[in-house]
């Protein structure tokens, strides 16, 4: 029996399958909560956040229709979530990616092991915030652009720019200066 | 110009390809379970009442069947009693007779004490002389004392009895004190007459 897609657990659910909903929230569960983790940086914060997603995912469940990508709807809806929690809140992130940051080591070790996962995460989290999303909608919840821009509310062309810039950084902390400067 | 996009979009490939090689290196973090189980509960909690009661329904159809039995039961119960007895029209009915018997043991005490007090009366007052000579008024007095003194306590006073009796002897009336004391000693038969009256 094949696997039910998103969109038919999505409606299933709404129509009270419970089932539906354990199924469709473990395939997403892991993506979605490191794609706000990866934002806000923090733990406490982001499983408030990641609680607070879910609670309007399964509160919007009536309005949310079949010809709509839901892995698309359910980021639009936690980005809203999060983008709501930053206008609250200067984020601490940043404190927290530059203290990461300081951390300098040589480009050989930069590319390989933990450490060039580590310094890839402070370099995402020194993003602005727009460019870590669209970076973070890519890695982490494997939208392609057409969506990455449907969720951030831009057209497509915002939305592969900031890819672009956020890409272009994030390589010239792995891979040395040299990148930038060509580019 | 297509051609100078592809290859635009070549290292941007690549390097996005380098990044996402690298990011996966990161530990997968993953939501903990209390948050987990939180948000299932929300989930659960969320759905409509009547698929969250659709397990329950039993309990529906227990209650009516419930109801028709016990209401069978009282309607066999009452079969086996035999026919009810014809219930009174109202209760207002069953009030109005209790009072009427209630007003009609009241009217009877009336009639006694209306009596006694009459005769109490005509007593304490000078009897007209058709009345004290007329020994049916005079036998009617004393049995209306006698009776009640026998149905209740004693309306007359000792004292003021024993005071009328004097009366009674200063008046002459010798044959009326003499029914009086009679009447007296039954009623008050440990109460001592004066020496004027022992006689």
């Amino acid at each position: 029996m094949r696997d039910r897609s998103d969109e038919e657990l999505m409606q299933a659910y709404a129509k009270g399958e419970m089932k539906a909903f354990d199924d469709l929230y473990g395939r997403h569960r892991g993506p979605l909560y490191r794609y706000i983790l990866r934002q806000v940086g923090d733990p406490v914060t982001a499983n408030d956040l990641y609680q607070g997603s879910w609670e309007k995912i399964i509160k919007a469940r009536a309005r949310y229709r079949a010809n709509a990508p839901f892995r698309a709807w359910m980021y639009r809806i936690a980005h809203n979530h999060v983008a709501d929690h930053f206008r609250r809140s200067r984020p601490t992130s940043e404190l927290q990616a530059d203290s990461l940051a300081t951390d300098n080591p040589g480009p050989e070790q930069a590319l390989i092991g933990e450490q060039t996962a580590a310094r890839l995460q402070a370099a995402v989290l020194m993003l602005p915030g727009e460019q870590r999303e669209a970076l973070l909608l890519r890695l982490e919840a494997g939208l392609d652009l057409d969506a990455i821009a449907e969720v951030t509310g831009v057209k497509q062309e915002t939305a592969k720019s900031r890819l672009r810039y956020a890409v272009r950084k994030l390589k010239f902390v792995l891979g040395g200066a040299e990148v930038e400067q060509e580019s | 110009m297509s051609g100078d996009t592809r290859n635009s979009n070549r290292p941007f490939e690549e390097d996005l390809d380098a990044i996402r090689h690298a990011w996966q290196g990161l530990q997968p973090v993953e939501p903990p379970d209390l948050i987990d189980q939180s948000v299932r509960t929300a989930a659960r909690r969320a759905l409509p009442a009547r698929n969250r009661w659709q397990s329950m329904r039993w309990i529906g159809s227990l209650a009516t069947a419930a109801v028709v039995v016990l209401a069978l039961a009282i309607v066999i119960q009452q079969d086996q009693e035999g026919p009810v007895p014809p219930m009174p029209k109202t209760d207002g009915f069953r009030l109005d007779e209790s009072a009427k018997t209630a007003a009609k043991g009241a009217s009877e005490a009336d009639v006694v004490e209306q009596a006694s007090s009459q005769a109490e009366l005509r007593s304490e007052r000078a009897p007209p002389p058709a009345a004290a000579e007329d020994p049916t008024a005079r036998d009617a007095v004393t049995t209306t004392l006698q009776a009640t003194h026998e149905e209740s306590a004693p309306v007359i006073e000792p004292k003021a009895w024993i005071e009328e009796m004097l009366r009674l002897q200063q008046a002459g009336r010798l044959q009326e004190l003499r029914a009086e004391v009679e009447a007296f000693r039954k009623a008050w038969p440990d109460h001592p007459l004066p020496p004027e009256l022992q006689d």
